[in-house]
């Protein structure tokens, strides 16, 4: 250790100093007024390459019993880290939602007042602070989004505490599923995507389609969903097709980039069937390693979750079963026969010059499910619902989305199917489709357990 | 189940890692300092290659120019970075050298959280791939398995720009330089070595060396917010347990991590991360200044 004279102190306190004001400085001019949040007003004329949409502008009318205050809407949801290209897709639906309902004049008069935050805090422990601290700054009447399985565990307790409306996106089977009904009063998932009915799912398309299989292997991620994903699948197939022999596991860490000895390993051990979740900017990796490795060629690959690897691998060949992490995406249901999901397509496309991904569908929708709550809430009540009233309308609530029927159950999860097929490249899209011969949507009953009920219990008693 | 193609998996990702921890051991060597902010350079090189290859390409795609620009992308990339880390070094870098080893740590970890955040505000979350050099190369069959040729060609590339470094440091001139000041500092200025100079030249090629793993790994891995933290841990393995500061603990331990990595997953799949950090450990247990790290440095 050299000793310090008084010159070098003075030096490193003078540096310390003009860094500090270089930071502050530099900070106060490139960060943009409002970051941290910010109030989004817009007006949007939405032009589709079919048809012409303008949406009126309707003053708020004050009418007896409803609240003149704008609605207070927080969105936590990933804008940045592995999950952002997942999720952006999300919050882009979700603010075309609110868009279109603010210009329609809101809901029974009141704009929606959008204030969006970033779930990328670092723990869930994080996450679950700023939705407490959000909710004690602005009270707000729904917060949505909350894309990560360990932000929701972590955030599901604090807004039940603070007794506010949730709408979350995560797919964690232990957040709603078994045990007591519900398991959070003011948490929902009106949105169809969990381990269960993606697994499930996947199990009933491979078990009907694939009846030669015998060896089946799996690749998952190291963490509760991988787990829950792999062990909900092989459970399920084996109840459908019990000759079936697994013949390796493999768990990769979250975050791993490189799965060029994992590809190695399956493809000398030679399965029938590769099942995997990857999940998240790792998912485009492996798929992308695959490719170069010849392996689909090679082996069938049955993925679930995978909708927006349809997006982010435009690559990939044809022959991959996808279940596509709910019951919908931009070609089904067919838009030439399901209006909602035509028009939502053409005006996501209009705005953002790209197609909905599955979590947009989710996001869209759940907006909605909010929206007509409140009416249906407000037509039995006339008034304002509080949030029991509320909660005992979105209990039963059912209505058609841009994904189809949804339904929300008494365990505040949703009914909804699981749509999957096989791909195949159509050049008329940027995407890669799935071929309209092999779609199959495996109905909300089959894929979901009761309400209460764990998945595992589910599957053991067919 | 084992096989040759085990062998090759674990050079492969060993190739990375030899890159990416030669050049912390050389900063390290030469100015005793820990920069954790050497995984922004990783990533940074993968994300400006990943960026000129997508551009470059949507210009010229029905030309000539379509086999030369990978190459070029890679090339770029990394030169980017060493100018960026010249840059960095001459303006924050150099008030670290003489700073206590946590203090370093937490200054260029911030470091790292500045840079990735300059990649989102340029970037934004999106995913950035350019895999046109693994598919224009193909595969070659490997006694019956197909292997892609750019993975073989990453080996070569990693290899041989180790070796060259290595043959820099010990055949040149500036090379005697940077391996004076490493031996003693506080003595180098005393035979008329510009240490300043010397730190930077050190620094660039630190930064040069991360910056190619990151453009050489951007056709395979795409470039993500965050892709840096998992070589990055990976190569302060290696660096320990070859010993910090030392060139052939880099090649040693990298091959040696590497070929860990790939047996992992081949004979016990559930513990792959796991057989990484309790090798490093029995490693340091006997060995605590890693396995070839007297021969350098300190």
């Amino acid at each position: 250790m050299t000793s310090t004279n008084r010159r070098e102190f003075l030096k490193f306190i003078g540096a310390g100093v003009i860094g500090l004001a270089i930071g502050s400085a530099a900070t106060y001019i490139l960060t943009p007024r409002g970051a941290a949040e910010r109030i989004v007003e817009r007006t949007v004329t939405a032009t589709t390459t079919i048809s012409t949409q303008t949406f009126p502008k309707v003053t708020s009318p004050v009418t007896p019993g409803i609240p003149s205050k704008p609605i207070e809407l927080i969105d936590v949801d990933a804008r940045s880290g592995p999950g952002a290209p997942f999720t952006v897709p999300a919050i882009n639906a979700r603010k075309m939602a609110i868009d279109e309902i603010n210009n329609s004049g809101g809901i029974l008069g009141r704009k929606i007042n959008y204030r969006e935050y970033d779930e990328n805090q670092g723990s869930p422990d994080a996450v679950a602070r700023l939705v407490r601290s959000t909710i004690d700054q602005y009270k707000p009447d729904l917060i949505v989004g909350l894309g990560i399985s360990s932000d929701c565990l972590a955030v599901a307790p604090v807004v039940d505490e603070l007794n506010t409306i949730t709408f979350v996106q995560c797919a964690t089977n232990q957040l709603l599923q078994g045990g007591k009904v519900p398991k959070y009063k003011t948490v929902f998932r009106p949105i169809g995507s969990n381990a269960a009915l993606d697994a499930v799912g996947l199990a009933y398309y491979v078990a009907k389609h694939f009846p030669n299989i015998k060896k089946v292997a799996g690749i998952n991620q190291d963490y509760a969903y991988g787990r829950d994903e792999w062990n909900f699948f092989i459970a399920a197939l084996k109840k459908l097709k019990p000759d079936i022999e697994v013949v390796n596991t493999w768990w990769v860490p979250l975050g791993t980039s490189d799965f060029r000895a994992h590809i190695s390993q399956i493809m000398q051990a030679k399965p029938d069937l590769l099942q995997t979740s990857i999940f998240g900017s790792d998912a485009v990796n492996f798929m992308r390693q695959a490719i170069a490795a010849d392996l689909p060629s090679k082996i069938p690959i049955a993925y679930a979750h995978a909708e927006s690897l349809l997006h982010l691998v435009p690559e990939m060949p044809d022959g991959i079963i996808i279940q596509a992490a709910g019951p919908a995406y931009p070609l089904y249901p067919p838009p030439n026969i399901y209006g909602k999901n035509f028009s939502f397509v053409n005006n996501y496309r209009s705005r953002y010059n790209d197609y909905p991904h599955y979590s947009s569908y989710y996001a869209y929708d759940s907006i909605y499910a909010y929206k007509y709550a409140v009416e249906r809430a407000y037509s039995i009540l006339g008034k304002w619902p509080d949030i029991d009233d509320l909660i005992k309308v979105l209990e039963e609530l059912a209505f058609e989305g841009a994904q189809g029927l949804v339904y929300i159950k008494k365990d505040h999860d949703t009914g909804v199917g699981s749509l999957v097929g096989v791909t195949k490249r159509d050049p008329r899209y940027p995407f890669v489709t799935l071929d309209p011969n092999s779609i199959e949507l495996f109905p909300g009953y089959l894929v979901t357990p009761p309400p209460g009920v764990s998945p595992g219990n589910w599957i053991s008693t067919w | 189940m084992l096989s040759y193609i085990n062998i090759l998996d674990g050079l492969y990702y060993a190739s990375i890692l030899y890159l990416l921890s030669l050049g912390l051991n050389l900063v390290f060597g030469v100015s005793k300092l820990l920069n954790l902010g050497h995984g922004s350079f990783y990533s940074l090189g993968a994300y400006i290659t990943a960026w000129f290859i997508g551009i470059a390409l949507s210009y010229y795609r029905q030309s000539q120019a379509l086999l030369l620009i990978p190459y070029l992308g890679i090339a770029i990339g990394a030169i980017a970075v060493a100018a960026i880390g010249a840059l960095l070094e001459k303006t924050i870098i150099r008030f670290l050298y003489n700073i206590t080893l946590e203090r370093q740590l937490l200054a260029t970890y911030g470091i790292l959280l500045i840079f990735s955040d300059i990649e989102r505000m340029i970037w934004g979350g999106n995913i950035l791939s350019a895999p046109q050099p693994v598919d224009l190369l193909g595969n070659i069959n490997v006694g019956g398995y197909y292997y892609p040729t750019y993975y073989i060609l990453l080996i070569i590339i990693s290899f041989s720009i180790g070796i060259g470094m290595h043959l820099f440091i010990y055949k040149t001139d500036i090379g005697i330089l940077i391996r004076a000041t490493s031996y003693d500092r506080e003595l180098a200025p005393g035979l008329g070595i510009n240490v300043r100079r010397v730190s930077t030249v050190t620094f660039l090629l630190s930064a040069f060396l991360a910056g190619l793993a990151g453009s050489l790994i951007v056709p395979i891995t795409s470039a993500t917010l965050g892709m840096e933290i998992e070589p990055l841990i990976l190569a302060f393995i290696v660096s320990v347990i070859g010993g910090l500061g030392s060139f052939w603990g880099s090649l040693i331990g990298s091959i040696l991590i590497g070929e860990l990595r790939s047996l992992g997953i081949a004979l016990f799949p559930e513990i792959e991360l796991a057989i990484v950090f309790l090798i490093a450990a029995i490693v340091l247990a006997i060995r605590p200044e890693g396995l070839l790290g007297k021969r350098y440095g300190r």
